[in-house]
């Protein structure tokens, strides 16, 4: 029975709630309308990122002193600004009658539904139909909805796609398990130390003619900086006073895989004087460095960057001021997850280690002087050590902690070439000073170093040395060429070869290679006689220290990147 | 003419509060000029007491254990829809509807499954209690101390049925509401039980666009259908109803014998009372057996398949946590699929991290949510096929009961029992004899 038959004041109630009811749904609709459509119109104008605005924008930055435009962009961007505000205002005010009308429209519904409260009726109830008929109709839909959810499932797994290989397939260029003591990841190889691990490496080939050259690209930018090979790809930094570039080579034809131009990250306040950078060293002399994922590029202006092996930047920072008269030279070098940094400049001289993963200093000690040359990294029996030179000491590190384990004052000048090992013996040179061989006695010794023998005969001057087993080669950059016994220091030959030397041997199995200036390589046995086993010819000067892969040496010339395979 | 007071005082009560959340949209766009103007610092609220959380636990107690003696003792619908206003007012508006024991479900899964996670004492709490209570009364968690179900109580104003088949239909989305929410709390992915409440975005004043017309979808349907989150997605639902099912005391519609007088019959908005139904004859009871031999088998039937439909659906699916995403990006813009970045692709590439390390770890969160995926579809098959079994059981009852599993012990069925009258008048007359002794 319905309140409505007996209460003639409820009617009109009744009636004011039905009224309200349609109103207020009315209202709530119209303005929710309204209000949607105000709001995409916000969402989609984006009035505030306008392109005309930005246009200005760009126009101010290179006009940065027109107070005209600075005005015209600011009136832009208050019209802007109003406009936004003025479209915000109407939503919330559109939301607010939203509100207001819903709950009126709530509580009239209420009002309306209270009168037309009815008592329970079991007679007038729907009577349940056939129960096995009915369940049955149900059980049918629950199991087609069923249906549909793994028909949708299905169909939705056969339109869609992905683009991350299962773990199976190789990733190619991305896979990160790499044993870098069978690459060349640093100068002078693995650990810094002139010694390949491949002895399958050419003898003979002829740059002019082409005889064994694979293939030979140009580089886009100079540098004296020596290539980097991690599986298919090399590396090399490159570039001058307005552009410091890193690149990355496919080591089956040359092609240039990725170039990245590194940004400038000298502070704005920082005076670096570009002119002073001497044109012998230029800017991106330091070989780069990779932990096989990553690789690392420093420049002259002290800016060290990291890149992934695929090109992707990972991090940059500018290491501070470098004031260094030959400019920066010294290579970077890699221990586990660091990256280590001789970051000579007159003030400040130190040793840097760099978090690989994120650019973060991880420790950092002072160094008494400056040097050229760059850091090795060896085992020295019980542990390794970072050994490197200053213009006054070789010194040896804790590549970990940084801690020192020992320094001997055996140098003097101005040092460019890096230090040498073998057997427990560390061997460091410089022309005009002298050159010696250190026996390291190990920790908790006294001395922890000393000096077994000097020697002030042709010395090098940027050519590192190497040593292995009893032989120590030098190389001076006026073209003479040693070899020694690393126990006595007695030497064993001496050879005017070439116009001088620059770049760095490298020992390959029982022989070593070596290339003056004009790019001609010498190979010649590693004995205690000259024996020449070939001399080959590039064509093309060269200053850099070539890579050693399997079958393959990679060659940067001036302007070349030559790969050498037969 | 009895419009309800306190729900109208309710909703009035209410209006501020969602006019403040509707005001808390767009945020203000920082001015892009280089100027004196020094930006404030950006403060972080400190973390929340322990003292809160320890509160918090103590109230939930409190207002289950309340519940339970106004749903089973006191039989007062009055009162049980007071004290969810209570519940809305405490733990939605003032605690913000966080935590809440329909999150706590993801909570206590990524602690089971990620060993670095450390789960507050207050979650362990919020998860459990309302299941041990359904165990011994029932759901009086949803009765008046879940605040999302006093908010769809307070709009319900005109009841509508749901048509059994749509209502059938409907009702296996808190299953599968509750697979993903458990699938994607174990594999990181997210909390997508939080991310989809309608209700947040009202308890704290704001909120995504979005989230807030998905939180009026909800009211509005609430109007005229009774606890359409609650019946039709609430995962934690799914858990109370299985612990109520074994409830040891449940609220009952009468607090007598039922006489079948048919006056309670259409009263629940929910459709949680089981009417009785007549004893099926031999031959339909041998049609019934047939059938119910035939869904068994379905059911198993819809179980393997959907392993196998969950492994197929696990790569699309991956695609929700947020480091597949970003590797299928990366790679996509690699292997020039797309063009441009993403803020996410940008912040990686500026982190440092390598792709390979992406994609290693992209791998194994998608081998994880393959057998996630495969466990979750074959739950969802065995839901299905028992669903269409549990239709039968639906009749097993021979009074008008309150259905155990369904029936949120609102209350609302009370007084539509003469006996409860009855009842009442008894009590009115023993207080008025006990005040008349003094
Ligand atoms: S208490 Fe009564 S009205 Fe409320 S849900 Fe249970 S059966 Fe339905």
């Amino acid at each position: 029975m319905n309140q409505l038959d007996n209460a003639p004041d409820v009617k009109v109630l009744f009636a004011i709630s039905r009224g309200l009811i349609v109103l207020s749904l009315l209202v709530a609709i119209i303005v929710s309308t309204l209000v949607l459509a105000n709001y995409y119109q916000i969402q989609r104008a984006d009035v505030l990122n306008s392109p005309s605005l930005d246009l200005l924008r760009v126009e101010l930055k290179e006009r940065a002193q027109d107070t005209i435009l600075r005005e015209d962009v600011r009136s832009f961007h208050l019209l802007a600004r109003k406009a936004y505000f003025n479209s915000l205002w109407q939503v919330k005010t559109g939301g607010y009658l939203i509100l207001g009308s819903l709950i009126i429209f709530v509580l009239s519904l209420k009002v309306f539904n209270s009168v037309r409260r009815k008592l329970p009726d079991p007679n007038r109830y729907r009577i349940t139909p056939d129960f096995l008929s009915f369940s049955h109709s149900v059980q049918t839909t629950i199991l087609t909805a069923g249906g549909i959810l793994f028909t949708s499932g299905l169909l939705v797994s056969i339109l869609s796609f992905t683009q991350i290989p299962d773990p199976d397939n190789a990733l190619s260029g991305l896979d990160d398990s790499i044993d870098l003591s069978q690459h060349w990841p640093a100068f002078r190889g693995p650990g810094g130390n002139g010694i390949a691990a491949h002895t399958d490496i050419p003898t003979d080939w002829d740059g002019p003619s082409g005889r064994n050259i694979l293939w030979k690209t140009p580089i886009p930018r100079p540098g004296y900086s020596s290539p980097l090979v991690i599986k298919d790809q090399l590396f090399l930094s490159g570039g001058g006073a307005s552009t410091r570039e890193v690149y990355c080579f496919s080591t089956k034809n040359g092609e240039l895989l990725w170039q990245q131009t590194v940004p400038n990250m000298l502070p704005p306040d920082a005076e670096f004087d570009y002119e002073f950078v001497d044109p012998g060293t230029g800017f991106a002399a330091p070989t780069m460095a990779t932990d096989g994922k990553r690789v690392m590029a420093i420049f002259a202006t002290g800016d060290l960057v990291c890149y992934t092996v695929s090109g992707d930047r990972a991090w940059g920072r500018n290491l501070g001021l470098l004031d260094n008269h030959y400019a920066h030279s010294s290579s970077l070098i890699v221990h586990e997850n660091l990256c280590l940094v001789q970051y000579d400049s007159f003030e400040n001289p130190r040793l840097i280690a760099i978090d690989i993963s994120n650019g973060a200093i991880v420790w950092e000690v002072s160094r008494r002087t400056i040097s050229w040359s760059s850091p090795i990294l060896v085992h020295t029996g019980e542990r390794m050590e970072l050994i490197l030179a200053d213009s006054k000491s070789l010194s040896s590190y804790n590549p970990e902690t940084g801690e020192q384990y020992w320094s001997n004052d055996c140098l003097s000048g101005e040092v460019g070439p890096s230090p040498a090992y073998t057997n427990g013996m560390v061997f460091c040179a410089n022309e005009y000073a002298q050159g010696s061989g250190l026996q390291i006695n190990g920790p908790g010794t006294d001395p922890p170093v000393e000096i077994m023998w000097q020697t002030t005969d042709y010395l090098p001057n940027t050519a590192s040395p190497v040593a292995q087993g009893d032989y120590l080669i030098m190389a001076t950059s006026g073209g003479m060429v040693s070899m020694l016994n690393t126990q006595s220091g007695e030497v064993y030959w001496q050879e005017y070869l070439g116009s001088g030397f620059y770049s760095s041997p490298i020992i390959v199995g029982n022989q070593v290679y070596l290339m003056d200036l004009e790019g001609k390589m010498f190979i010649f046995e590693l004995s205690s006689s000259y024996e020449l086993v070939n001399t080959c010819e590039l064509g093309e000067p060269s200053s850099c220290t070539p890579a050693f892969m399997s079958g393959r040496i990679y060659i940067r010339s001036d302007k070349f990147l030559y790969c050498i395979g037969e | 003419m009895r419009v309800g007071l306190h729900r109208i005082v309710s909703l009035i009560l209410g209006i501020p509060l969602a006019m403040n959340q509707l005001m808390a949209q767009d945020r203000f766009p920082r001015p892009d000029f280089e100027s004196e103007y020094s930006k404030p610092p950006i403060n972080t609220p400190p973390p929340q007491s322990t003292f809160y959380e320890y509160l918090d636990v103590l109230i939930l107690f409190l207002a289950l254990s309340l519940a339970s003696y106004l749903v089973l003792k006191k039989r007062s619908r009055n009162q049980i829809f007071l004290l969810s206003l209570f519940s809305l007012a405490y733990f939605g508006f003032w605690r913000e509807g966080c935590i809440c024991p329909i999150g706590s479900i993801q909570n206590t899964t990524l602690a089971l499954f990620d060993a670095g996670y450390f789960i507050p004492l207050s979650a362990i709490a919020f998860f459990i209690l309302p299941l041990i209570f359904a165990l011994f009364f029932g759901r009086t968690f949803c009765a008046a101390v879940c605040p999302m179900g006093a908010a769809q109580e307070l709009v319900l104003i005109k009841p509508h049925k749901v048509h059994p088949k749509v209502a059938a239909v409907l009702g296996l989305l808190p299953y599968a509401f509750l697979g993903a929410g458990v699938l994607f709390a174990a594999t990181g992915a997210g909390f997508i039980i939080c991310r989809l409440d309608p209700f947040v975005a009202f308890f704290r004043f704001g909120g995504e666009f979005k989230m807030i017309l998905f939180g009026l979808l909800f009211l509005l349907v609430g109007l005229f259908y009774g606890r359409p989150y609650c019946r039709f997605l609430c995962p934690y639902g799914v858990l109370l109803g299985w612990a109520s099912k074994f409830s040891k005391w449940h609220h009952s519609i009468t607090p007598d014998q039922c006489t079948q007088c048919k006056l309670c019959e259409e009263s629940c908005p929910f459709d949680a009372i089981d009417k009785p139904e007549p004893i099926l004859s031999a031959d339909e009871q041998k049609q019934a057996g047939s059938r119910l031999g035939k869904l068994i088998i379905s059911t198993l039937v819809l179980a393997i398949v959907g392993g196998g439909i969950g492994y197929l659906v696990s790569m699309p699916m991956s695609k929700m946590h947020p480091t597949i995403l970003l590797a299928e990006r990366v790679m996509a813009e690699k292997n020039g699929l797309v063009e441009g970045t993403t803020l996410a692709s940008r912040t990686f590439h500026e982190s440092g991290k390598l792709t390979s390390d992406l994609l290693t770890e992209a791998q194994d969160l998608r081998a994880k949510f393959r057998t996630g995926t495969v466990l979750l579809f074959i739950f969802m098959g065995l839901v299905i096929g028992l669903k269409g079994i549990g239709v039968f059981f639906k009749r097993t009852n021979l009074d008008y009961e309150s259905n155990r599993t369904d029936c949120f012990s609102c209350g609302r069925c009370f007084p539509y029992c003469p006996d409860e009258h009855e009842r009442q008048k008894v009590l009115d007359q023993q207080k008025d004899l006990y005040e008349s002794i003094g």
